[in-house]
């Protein structure tokens, strides 16, 4: 019984980091990006490692983008030794733009070398790192920039959507990219974002510079939340670009996803872990004295809730199945009535009856969440995404849930797993 | 912190505490009201199985004097009340913090039933001409291949109310008498119904509760 009261808190925890971010969407909707006052040189540094399949559609991208800016720009392909054709497609528009050029890195060191590699060639003052299954939008730029005419601004990162989602498991994705959407609003307004993404971020040059650029998969499993938190520290500020958006190709399979997730949850495990000084000190403002400690919480509570989920909800779907056959083997066809009535007769939780109000409450907000991710994704609801969107608490909820448990489980075991 | 986030802060705040707060009272108040429900539930029970011994007894002096139209007239809707009685019992022994009471209602249901079974007896074989279907259901507590069973059940109560008597009879009380009376009928695995004497084995087990029924008496309109 204590484990439930438990869960009723984890999940007043839960309700609250939800409302704060609801609070602050709302009070930080209206900000718009500002303009920038000068030209900006800008790098763009794309690290590749067998992506044919994408990288001329990111180069081509690139290349809208520079048309419609009117600065320095330049792009550097940083090859990470590919067996495919990735190589020969990037040199092939090296040879055409002039802008763009493309580096072949003498040894397989991963993403962040490629990055660092690159940080020390650029020419110009910004940096902007986009992945090869990235493709941002041509006017992103204008959005962008101008948060660096503040000296404060130490990164940019942007909105994401998925690019075409064909599968169940990408929708799934896009669903959750979108409401992620809502939240870089929300952790923007709160000066609490604590991931540039990877698919379009943009730094100052020197800054990376001075704080040792990327840290290596040997430090961290995610170089682009762990730079964040050292941004920070340097006493620099991260903002979210409002209208810049990059659109990006996902897991296009479970067991992908599995690993990816393994990989960005064991990240943040680490991170939180490395940062934790960070918690409470007041010169870095709401981000540590609110948001890591919340987030620490959080994680710890996913366990208690995990713990539940365990031992009730997969014992009343077990239980449920088992009837869903003798239903079958006896063919007899089921009262749904009689069903429900007994389901709320021989359940006299306290503690049920409490969640059965929060959970309407929760079901309110993750609604209007919803709906706001749609309005800042400037997606259009269709059906399908509405489907989807039924479906993630049944399929995709319970399968985030198991790969945070297997994170958790794997980081303690101390399983090594690697970004390719 | 700045005077915006502290604000946003204090309001997510608000929020969490008053929907925690008026959670913990809805809580609250489905608590309370489902244990007067259950203490009221328990009184019931108790007054419920004795006027259903006084009723019985009453029959008892009937047969007697072997009269068989009255004797029928007592028996209408004894079986309901006590397949009613049955749901009322399977709520409280679901409610963890009253297991004496459950135990002790658990068992007297049992023997009511048995009771109630063997009157039954007693009566087709002295009034054949009123002759009544029964079903013994024997079942265990948290069971996943009841609910269809229960369905059923349910199913061919709802088609003939008057001619069918249901004993839902719960196995696992520590009732020996239970225990001699599914070994008599060769109930080997429970859950288990015996129909008119005879005992389902059949996979298409709603077949075969028709089917008994059939063969026993007139089969419903």
């Amino acid at each position: 019984m204590y484990v439930d009261y438990i869960l009723l808190f984890s999940i007043g925890i839960l309700l609250f980091f939800v409302a704060l971010y609801i609070f602050a969407y709302f009070e930080f909707k209206g900000k718009k990006d500002p303009l920038p006052k000068k030209k900006y040189g800008l790098s763009i540094v794309v690290p590749i490692w067998n992506e044919e399949d994408t990288i001329v559609e990111t180069l081509k991208h690139l290349i809208e983008m520079k048309k419609n800016y009117c600065g320095d720009f330049e792009v550097i392909v940083v090859d990470d030794n590919s067996t495919d054709k990735s190589y020969s497609l990037a040199t092939d528009f090296a040879k055409k733009y002039g802008f763009i050029g493309v580096i072949k890195k003498k040894g397989q060191k991963g993403k962040s070398e490629s990055l660092n590699e690159a940080t020390q060639i650029a020419k110009y003052e910004l940096l902007g790192c986009v992945d090869a299954d990235a493709f941002p939008e041509k006017r992103s730029l204008d959005y962008i920039l101008g948060y660096f005419d503040d000296k404060s601004v130490g990164a940019v990162t942007t909105k994401m959507v998925v690019k075409n989602p064909k599968k169940l498991v990408e929708w799934f994705q896009h669903i959750e990219y979108i409401f992620s959407n809502f939240l870089l609003t929300a952790y923007g307004g709160l000066d609490s974002i604590y991931v540039t993404k990877g698919p379009l971020s943009i730094y100052r040059k020197n800054l990376l510079k001075k704080i040792g650029g990327f840290y290596s998969q040997d430090i961290t499993p995610t170089e682009d939340m762990e730079i964040t938190f050292r941004i920070r520290q340097a006493g620099y500020k991260i903002k979210s670009s409002k209208l810049a958006k990059v659109s990006t190709r996902v897991m296009p399979s479970w067991k992908k996803l599995f690993w990816q997730r393994i990989r960005w949850n064991r990240g943040s495990l680490i991170n939180f872990a490395k940062y934790r000084k960070m918690a409470f000190d007041p010169q870095f403002g709401f981000f540590s004295i609110v948001m890591i400690p919340i987030v620490s919480i959080t994680i710890s509570m996913l366990a208690v809730i995990i713990y539940y989920l365990i031992t009730n909800f997969y014992s009343f779907l077990s239980n449920s199945i088992t009837k869903i056959y003798w239903y079958i083997y006896l063919k007899i066809v089921p009262n749904p009535f009689v069903a429900v009535q007994k389901y709320f007769e021989v359940n006299p939780m306290y503690v049920l009856s409490s969640l059965f109000f929060i959970i309407i409450v929760a079901f309110i907000l993750w609604i209007v969440a919803y709906i706001v991710g749609f309005y800042e994704s400037k997606e259009k609801v269709t059906y399908k995404h509405i489907i989807i969107l039924l479906l993630t608490p049944i399929i995709y909820t319970p399968a985030q849930i198991f790969f945070w448990a297997s994170a958790i489980i794997l980081q303690f075991t101390k399983y090594k797993t690697r970004w390719r | 912190m700045d005077d915006g986030k502290k604000k946003i802060f204090y309001k997510a705040l608000a929020f969490t505490f008053a929907i925690m707060f008026f959670a913990l009272l809805f809580a609250n108040l489905v608590y309370d009201w489902k244990k007067t429900d259950l203490n009221d539930d328990i009184l019931d029970i108790y007054n419920k199985s004795t006027d259903l011994k006084i009723t019985m007894n009453f029959y008892d002096t009937m047969i007697d004097v072997n009269s068989c139209d009255l004797m029928q007239n007592q028996l209408i809707g004894l079986s309901d009340f006590l397949y009613g009685l049955g749901k009322k019992v399977n709520l409280v022994a679901d409610d963890k913090d009253n297991l004496e009471d459950v135990k002790k209602i658990q068992k007297e249901y049992v023997y009511n039933n048995l009771d109630l079974w063997l009157r039954l007896k007693k009566f087709n074989s002295l009034c054949p001409q009123y002759k009544k279907n029964y079903i013994l259901y024997f079942y265990p507590y948290n069971c996943n291949e009841c609910a269809p069973l229960e369905t059923a059940i349910q199913d061919i109560k709802d088609k003939d109310e008057d001619s069918i008597w249901i004993f839902s009879i719960p196995s696992e009380v520590g009732i020996s008498a239970v225990d001699n009376i599914t070994e008599f009928y060769d109930v080997n695995y429970i859950p288990g119904i015996v129909i008119n004497e005879k005992t389902i084995y059949e996979k298409d087990i709603l077949e075969g509760m028709y089917k008994f029924l059939y063969d026993y008496n007139t089969p419903p309109k």
